[in-house]
């Protein structure tokens, strides 16, 4: 806490707010997009921020800690309050409602009682079958990281809540499909919400785990901060949350999927 | 043998139409989605994948994406300069489950959360779910 008494201005603090909570929801580490140079000279002097070979970041998780707990306890410095600040703002692959769909997702799975459709309400064709084959949707669920640390075959799950996970950062920005892809398989850094990239239909990707069965769900999820959604937006946005889940303009990348998609099923066969 | 001579012909064509560094892509993709272990069985689906299209504060009405009511109404020939959307006969034929946003726990969970973070509560709070709440009333 005494850490953050150093300090001073509501410019240094501002800086602080956004490098972190750039981190926690998109686990981008560098200063520079948010701070000036003299901002980041202060930062450094004061032990906030060092450097290293990507460039200055906060990565102590001290100071993290510290600075963390002070912005949570000033109202108008928490995450919270940021995120709601920003629901309407976009930028080219940050989008201010996907990322406080990610904290509400967080807290809601928080609860002990989380049945999956008090969250989401199933379309009717599916909603119909949660006394037969899609019984699960009346089940509880819990938010999970899905990893396979280095060195090991072995998946790993770690529950996420607000206030516990395995990592400090929950959201990951992915540059390339290949990282999309890691996050899918491996997730080594235990990121519990994956922003794709713009070539991957997508919005958000997280795991749930089933608390009766212990079985996994991937969450494929289109976000649109709309006041009216049009039949046009409600199809293209479906159509980008359905496998194979890629909406890129090259007609090369998309015949791969529905190849690898014919090819898999004859293999299934 | 049908689905392997297929497979044949397809490789065949996929080496005609698609680079060499795509075919790593798009398979290691679908390989990651099959491999996810424990998973939710969902029947004639290949992957454990929930869709959900998540909007606020515009409701979804994810029934449009089933299909047009009237079979006449689809049938009916429209203007080319118009969409016609409701001639799309079987718009989502998707076997993964579709689901959109609770809005109505969704907001009121979100206020519940702000004016908890407003008093500088941090205790885990159990989430009260405003319809199964009703619910549980109306049952009573």
């Amino acid at each position: 806490m005494e850490l953050i008494t150093h300090i001073s201005g509501q410019e240094q603090i501002k800086v602080v707010c956004r490098v972190l909570y750039g981190q926690i929801v998109y686990g981008s580490y560098s200063l520079e997009p948010f701070a000036p140079v003299n901002e980041i000279a202060n930062l450094i002097e004061y032990g906030f921020a060092r450097i290293r070979p990507e460039g200055p970041v906060i990565d102590e998780p001290l100071v993290i800690m510290a600075a963390w707990n002070w912005l949570e306890m000033n109202g108008h410095f928490s995450l919270l309050q940021l995120l709601q600040l920003e629901v309407g703002k976009h930028a080219t692959r940050k989008n201010g409602f996907e990322a406080y769909l990610t904290f509400y997702i967080r807290k809601v799975f928080e609860s002990k009682t989380t049945r999956l459709n008090d969250i989401f309400i199933f379309r009717s064709d599916f909603a119909r079958r949660e006394d037969s084959d899609l019984s699960w949707q009346k089940d509880e669920f819990e938010l999970v990281t899905v990893s396979t640390p280095a060195g090991t075959d072995q998946q790993k799950i770690s529950i996420v809540t607000p206030s516990c996970g395995p990592s400090s950062n929950v959201g990951f920005l992915a540059q390339t499909d290949d990282a999309v892809l890691n996050w899918i398989s491996e997730n080594k850094e235990s990121y519990a919400f994956c922003f794709p990239t713009e070539f991957t239909g997508p919005d958000i990707l997280f795991y749930l785990r089933s608390k009766a069965t212990g079985e996994l769900l991937l969450v494929a999820m289109q976000a649109k901060n709309y006041q009216d959604v049009d039949k046009q937006t409600l199809v293209q946005g479906v159509q980008s949350v359905t496998p194979p889940f890629w909406k890129s303009k090259d007609k090369k990348v998309r015949d791969a999927w529905i190849f690898t998609q014919l090819n898999t099923n004859f293999q299934m066969v | 043998m049908l689905g392997s001579s297929l497979s044949s012909i397809l490789t065949f064509k996929w080496s005609d139409k698609v680079s060499d560094r795509l075919l790593p892509i798009a398979s290691r993709f679908c390989g990651a989605l099959m491999k996810v272990e424990h998973r939710i069985t969902i029947p004639n689906a290949p992957y454990p994948i929930l869709r959900v299209f998540a909007s606020w504060p515009g409701d979804a009405k994810l029934e449009r994406t089933i299909g047009p009511k009237d079979p006449k109404k689809a049938m009916t020939p429209k203007s080319r300069a118009t969409v016609d959307e409701d001639g799309i006969n079987e718009i989502d034929p998707d076997r993964h489950p579709l689901a959109a946003l609770h809005l109505v726990n969704f907001i009121d969970i979100s206020e519940n959360v702000a004016k908890l973070c407003l008093t500088n509560n941090t205790e885990q709070v159990a989430v009260v779910f405003a319809e199964r709440q009703y619910n549980n009333k109306e049952q009573v």
